[in-house]
């Protein structure tokens, strides 16, 4: 038990009552603090600065609680654990990357929309690397975040990208925040946030604006030997590689090129670019750090308890448009850019059904 | 029904592995059409999977898993086709799907292939 109702304080006050009509009571609270709890800490951190003034300003903020484990090449999971928060660098290029890429992802949660981690109350982080052999992916498996190594051929690894292990984590976000189900529109919106909140840490991490930033995911994953930059671009979704052996990258940034297929659990990493471009037209209009604003409204959007698990396009679109409203105004520069984001790449929040 | 291989002449296998899906979105198809001579080999290895006894794949829990689509057919006898998800490929299926790819890799290391086609 991480929390408890009662706080231990008031359980021994009410324990060591004399009052006979709260003898019960009091039995009650003796027993309960007599049982055992496990208490797992929330990790604080202390801030220090200097204000205009200089007076010396002391603030705690929450720290991240990673826990980084090594699958040695197998296909089982969590695998050895070689690395934890107070742990120094391993001197594993893979395990350190992932221990600073969650760090990063942390700080970005936190600073941007004061999340305390995936699941907003300081729980752990957990990571695995170097897992199967030639395994070129990254996943999320409903608790961890879990990274292959790649095949060398294509895939260079893929903890070398600050947004694919954004990305990975952002999946647990979404999942806390209530789940959107992994299939057709609801699964494409899954990924989509996932890449949005992916490129927004890279930019966080980097200090970029809008019109300085990639707006690439998986930059630098790929071999010298593919033809292509990165796996999406939000920017210019169909653009992120032309490959001989793998083709072209196939995401449409348009409803009028959605793509219609069993595969890939219905399209979820091809029709992502839809919304996906949706973002990146919000955020270049709006200008400035996309996080602060545009990446504010979406993550008010997904954590409004509104969306149920299924939403299509257009029910998360009209959910964008209320959450810029609440924040800024109805009328206001970003309710308008929301909009405008949306009609750019075909949808229209108010086809939404009614909930 | 099993497909089954033992007709005169002995037929050509073939089997299509598709893999999509993971957190690049690419999609992967590698398939072996192994001679004659292997053909028991290969029978015996299609046979093995438990193609009667699954219901509809469900999606394996988390995000940006592989989906798998394995297609086999021997001779005369009519394709079998199954949908995986990435928890389901174990087993008999995973030496399935394993001998294809790496009979497509040494069947294409022979005449230096081009880079990338496993």
């Amino acid at each position: 038990m991480a929390h408890a109702i009662i706080p231990p304080y008031l359980l021994a006050r009410i324990a060591s009552d004399q009052e006979p009509s709260w003898a019960h009571a009091a039995e009650a609270a003796r027993a309960t603090l007599a049982a055992p709890r496990a208490y797992r800490p929330v990790r604080t951190r202390l801030r220090l600065s200097i204000d205009e003034d200089g007076s010396l300003v002391a603030e705690t903020a929450p720290a991240p609680d990673r826990t980084i484990s090594d699958a040695q090449q197998r296909e089982q999971l969590p695998g050895v654990r070689v690395r934890s928060e107070e742990d120094p660098a391993t001197g594993d290029t893979a395990a350190d990357e992932a221990f600073d890429g969650l760090g990063a992802t942390f700080e970005f949660f936190w600073d941007a929309f004061a999340r305390n981690a995936i699941d907003g109350a300081g729980g752990q982080l957990l990571a695995t690397v170097h897992y199967g052999q030639d395994y070129d992916n990254a996943f999320w498996n409903g608790e961890r975040m879990v990274f292959g190594d790649g095949d060398g051929e294509v895939f260079a690894g893929f903890t070398g990208s600050l947004s694919v292990i954004a990305h990975e984590l952002s999946h647990g976000v979404i999942d806390a925040a209530g789940g959107l189900a992994y299939r057709n529109q609801s699964g494409a919106l899954n990924e989509s946030i996932a890449d949005v909140f992916g490129v927004l840490t890279e930019q966080h991490h980097l200090g970029q604006t809008a019109d300085e930033a990639t707006w690439l995911v998986g930059e630098g994953l790929f071999t010298d030997a593919v033809q292509g930059d990165a796996l999406r671009s939000l920017a210019a979704p169909g653009t992120a590689y032309d490959d001989d052996v793998l083709g072209r990258d196939p995401q449409p940034a348009h409803m009028d090129d959605f793509v219609v297929t069993t595969d890939d659990n219905g399209g979820v990493h091809i029709n992502s670019g839809i919304p996906n471009h949706a973002f990146y037209l919000t955020a270049v209009t709006l200008g400035g750090k996309a996080w602060e604003r545009a990446g504010l409204i979406w993550y008010r959007a997904l954590t409004s308890g509104e969306l149920g698990t299924t939403p299509d396009f257009a029910e998360f679109a009209a959910a964008t448009v209320r959450a810029a409203e609440a924040e800024y105004g109805e009328g206001s520069e970003e309710a308008d850019a929301v909009r405008a984001g949306w009609a750019g790449v075909g949808v229209d929040p108010d086809e939404s059904v009614v909930r | 029904m099993n497909p089954s291989c033992d007709e005169v002449p002995p037929p050509p296998v073939t089997v299509a592995v598709t893999r999509t899906g993971g957190m690049a979105g690419l999609r992967r198809e590698w398939r072996a059409e192994p001679p004659e001579d292997e053909a028991s080999t290969w029978q015996s290895l299609i046979e093995r999977c438990p193609w009667n006894e699954r219901t509809a794949a469900d999606a394996a829990p988390g995000a940006d898993r592989y989906q798998w689509r394995i297609r086999a057919r021997c001779a005369d006898e009519p394709e079998q086709e199954a949908e995986l998800s990435e928890d389901e490929v174990v087993g008999a299926w995973r030496e399935l799907v394993d001998a294809v790819r790496d009979w497509v890799r040494s069947s294409t290391e022979k005449p230096s292939p081009p880079r990338g086609l496993e």
